[in-house]
């Protein structure tokens, strides 16, 4: 089956074509891994990718920079509104309370009147128990505040002289509590609560499936609380950001305002509009700086940047610090206010004008002008440019250069073309120059079965193709471990699985280059036929390349797609083995089903045919 | 059982090309010449007999063995030179021999050695700059390498010079005295009535006619030429009534066939004669063949 003299015979007559062409492939290779992984190669594309992801991620900034400000602005004002009518209601409710309040304490008993010390404490016991119930929160607090006051009371008995004591109560009177001032405290913190429903509220709107406790409400309830800062209870938010803590937050106004009776003038006012504006937008950078230099929220963002091959030191370097994002978000928030406040005030002139036929329109006009004017701030580079434009520069930033130089380019075209020239010249050398010359008549005459002959030219074939494909695995390797690449997909299997497909379709082509080889009897119709074959299927893959979606879309010509049907180095998948999908499994299993026929057509073809020798 | 077989062998290639119908058996230990010319079929019987090419029908055997069927076994028996000499894609000659030293599984090289010291065959020499000659020798040496019993040669002395020519044909007259059975194809009548046993002569794809050398040679009647001085001589010889094939008068000659043992009758006749010259006109091969092709052709 196999003949030892003649395979050293195939070996000493093309060992030498062998050995040139395996060094000339190597070096070959060996520069495209190189010089293509010095970062030469990608420094444009990443440039260029980082100029987009950048854009990107600015404009997430920018549009969260404004969605937490129309939160935080939309609260306060909320916040405001409600106060107010708190506060009306509890005005009402506890000077009513205070009137029953005031009766009570004027019907305490004096002792005078009883006749003992037993009855006169026992008549005390019952008017202390008769303090006017409360139900609302106003009443409580004006109770509770009632009580401390009562407690405060000067005792008679601790004075020496009448004068001293009677300055302490009339000063102790003086702060009896007043229903203005308790309401604005009870309306505050009913005014807190109700903005907490609001917010949950607001959120369901967006998301039916947000609840209480979604990261999405807790983040926004949190955007609104920072600004509103009720109480001090969220000053180490500041503190823990080297942030100044912001004055209380003012609700003054508002009551003042509600005695002076324009308090809804004053609420719609340009005044309280630039002071809650002033405040949002002071809270929202802060929140919106602090919220994306949290460890978690960073590897939120690598995770969704991972694809465009990001890493976190590139991150780093793009510098997103704490106030360069506060900055942003900042200048952001500014240029936002300045737009709104344009269309704003066009959109009013306009009502006035009497454009708007409902209030419906006028408010729609509103939402819309507000809409625009976040998507031009936030829009992307890529979202700013025609669609087809954007979808290509995706691709040219998504697109894996070195895996497409090395896999696509080397191992793909310009690397089978050493092995195919070496192939067809070995193939056509191994029977039909044999045959076409003669000296196959010496193999022969040697009781060297035709089967022997095909069996042994099949195996140096293969083993000396599988040599080489030896030699250019471990010459990439070498390469691979030598050069740093920082966005490539390219690794160790990866690049097995390259060389392996390479040498599949140098056995393929070299399969049907030894059926030619059998069939013919002349040199020159074998090596023209088979050759030529392998010869198209090359340049047909070099043509379709340009109409694969490996090549970015706007330099690709889709009508060369068709060449890539045409030949069949194409079920050489180099894009799924770089994605590491399993249709090149198959495709893997075609080729070397493909070359294996045609390898045991020709023995039978040389079996059977007449030998001119 | 005959050592070649070849019965009913047809080999059509179209256009009236190839070989038809061709029966031919070589014994143990002979030597056939077997001539025709270019394009006429040897070659063509040689490849079937070698088994490199499928009979359109019929048949060769050697020693009893189907060629086609078992070509590497017969192989073994056979020393091949084949017409056109090319050699495998090697260096030198002693590479070559070496290469197919192990093809043959043969141990030594001596009897390879032997021969190239008797062909005066330089092997260290490059097989591409190698003239024709050492090609050939080269050739002859492969195939006897391995003392095979049978050796067909494919017009195996094309292009050598005469000296050349001698030294070869030596060798494979060696080779036949030792036993061996020969099938050797010429253009050459000369070439093969020298050593052949029996010739066999192919035509267009047809054997015409197979002769045994013996009977060329040892005929029973002879040719003789002869010229007389004068017109007066020529003619009393002409009224003597010997059985003349051709007559020249211009000349004076005479060719005459003569019955061997009447050789002497002939001599006393021209005794009283004035004889310029006399000759034998040696019955050759080629003017056996003509003769037969003559008759064909008629």
């Amino acid at each position: 089956m196999f003949s030892k003299a003649l395979f050293k015979q195939s070996c000493k007559a093309n060992g030498l074509m062998w050995l040139i062409i395996t060094i000339m492939e190597c070096f070959m290779l060996a520069c495209v891994m190189c010089i293509s992984g010095s970062g030469n190669i990608g420094s444009t594309k990443n440039t260029f990718e980082n100029t987009i992801i950048t854009g990107e991620i600015d404009s997430a900034i920018e549009k969260r920079s404004i969605t937490y400000y129309a939160y935080a602005t939309d609260g306060l004002k909320t916040f405001d509104e409600d106060f107010k009518n708190y506060y009306i209601q509890d005005v009402t409710d506890s000077t009513i309370y205070s009137a029953k309040v005031d009766a009570w304490l004027g019907a305490k008993p004096v002792l005078t009147d009883y006749s003992d010390q037993e009855t006169y404490l026992a008549a005390i016991s019952t008017w202390q128990n008769s303090f006017p119930t409360y139900e609302k929160e106003s009443e409580k607090i004006y109770a509770y505040y009632y009580n401390e006051w009562l407690k405060a009371a000067p005792d008679s008995t601790k004075f020496t002289d009448q004068q001293t004591y009677l300055a302490a109560v009339n000063a102790w009177m003086a702060q009896k509590p007043q229903p203005s001032s308790t309401s604005a405290t009870s309306a505050y913190s009913s005014a807190v609560t109700s903005l907490e429903t609001h917010i949950e509220e607001e959120m369901l709107k967006v998301d039916s499936t947000y609840t209480k406790d979604s990261d999405e409400v807790k983040e926004v309830k949190g955007d609104v609380f920072y600004a509103l800062n009720p109480m001090h209870n969220f000053d180490s938010f500041f503190t823990d950001n080297n942030e100044e803590i912001p004055a209380d937050y003012d609700v003054t106004n508002i009551v003042l305002h509600i005695s002076s009776n324009d308090v809804d003038t004053y609420l719609s006012s340009d005044e309280r509009y630039n002071y809650i504006s002033d405040r949002c937008s002071n809270s929202s950078s802060i929140f919106i700086a602090q919220n994306l230099t949290t460890e978690s929220s960073i590897n939120a963002i690598m995770d969704s940047l991972s694809e465009y091959g990001i890493t976190r030191d590139l991150y780093d370097s793009f510098g997103y610090t704490y106030s360069n994002l506060k900055h942003t978000a900042n200048l952001t928030i500014a240029s936002y206010q300045a737009q709104y406040d344009y269309e704003l005030t066009n959109i009013n002139k306009n009502y006035a004008d009497g454009k708007y036929a409902t209030v419906d329109e006028y408010k729609e006009a509103i939402s819309k002008a507000n809409d625009e004017i976040i998507t031009n701030l936030s829009s992307s580079l890529i979202a700013s440019l025609p669609e087809e434009i954007s979808n290509a520069l995706e691709e040219v930033g998504k697109l894996d250069l070195y895996s497409l130089v090395v896999g696509t380019i080397f191992y793909k075209m310009a690397g089978l073309l050493l092995p195919i020239i070496y192939m067809i010249m070995v193939s056509n050398n191994l029977i039909a120059g044999q045959v076409d010359s003669g000296s196959m008549a010496y193999v022969l005459s040697t009781s060297t079965k035709r089967k022997t002959v095909t069996f042994t030219q099949a195996s140096y074939s293969i083993l000396s193709l599988l040599g080489m494909f030896i030699c250019t695995t471990i010459t990439s390797c070498i390469c691979l471990a030598n050069v740093h690449l920082t966005s490539s997909s390219l690794d160790y299997p990866r690049l097995l699985l390259m060389n392996l497909g390479a040498f599949l379709v140098l056995f393929a082509l070299s399969g049907l280059n030894f059926l030619t080889s059998c069939t013919f009897d002349r040199s020159k119709r074998s090596m023209s036929i088979g050759g030529g074959l392998s010869m198209f299927a090359l340049v047909a893959t070099m043509l379709g390349l340009f109409g694969t979606d490996v090549i970015p879309q706007v330099i690709r010509l889709t009508a060369l797609d068709y060449f890539n049907y045409a030949s069949i180095i194409t079920l050489f998948d180099v894009s799924s083995i770089v994605d590491m999908s399993t249709t090149f499994i198959w495709k893997f299993a075609i080729l070397f089903a493909f070359g294996l026929v045609c390898y045991i057509a020709g023995s039978i073809i040389f079996k059977k045919k007449d030998l001119p020798l | 059982m005959d050592t070649i077989e070849i019965k009913n062998l047809t080999k059509d290639y179209g256009n009236k090309r190839g070989i038809f119908d061709i029966n031919l058996t070589i014994k143990k230990g002979e030597m056939l010449g077997f001539v025709g010319t270019n394009g006429s079929g040897k070659t063509t019987t040689i490849r079937s007999l070698m088994g490199f090419i499928k009979p359109t029908s019929g048949h060769c055997f050697i020693n009893g063995k189907e060629c086609w069927k078992n070509a590497s076994e017969n192989a073994k028996n056979i020393g091949y030179v084949p017409g056109e000499i090319a050699f495998p894609d090697l260096k030198t000659g002693n590479e070559f021999l070496k290469n197919q030293a192990e093809f043959l599984h043969l141990k030594s090289g001596d009897y390879a050695n032997e021969m190239t010291k008797k062909l005066q065959l330089d092997t260290s020499a490059n097989l591409k700059r190698m003239s024709k000659g050492m090609k050939q020798k080269t050739a002859l040496v492969a195939a006897l390498m391995g003392n095979p019993d049978i050796i067909l040669l494919d017009e195996p002395t094309t292009g050598l010079d005469p000296l050349m020519r001698v030294a070869f044909m030596n060798l494979i007259e060696e080779e036949h005295h030792k036993g061996k059975t020969i099938l050797m194809s010429s253009h050459m009548f000369e070439e093969v009535q020298e050593s052949c046993d029996r010739v066999a002569l192919i035509s267009d794809g047809h054997i015409i006619d197979i002769v045994s050398m013996n009977d060329i040679k040892n005929r029973p009647c002879k040719d003789y030429k002869i010229e007389f001085l004068n017109k007066e001589d020529f003619k009393k010889f002409m009224e003597l009534g010997f059985n003349a094939a051709r007559v020249q008068k211009k000349y004076n000659q005479v060719t005459v066939n003569i019955k061997n043992d009447e050789i002497n009758v002939l001599f006393k006749e021209l005794k009283g004669l004035k004889v310029k010259f006399i000759s034998e006109i040696p019955y050759t091969l080629k003017r056996h063949f003509d003769e037969v092709l003559k008759v064909e052709n008629n």
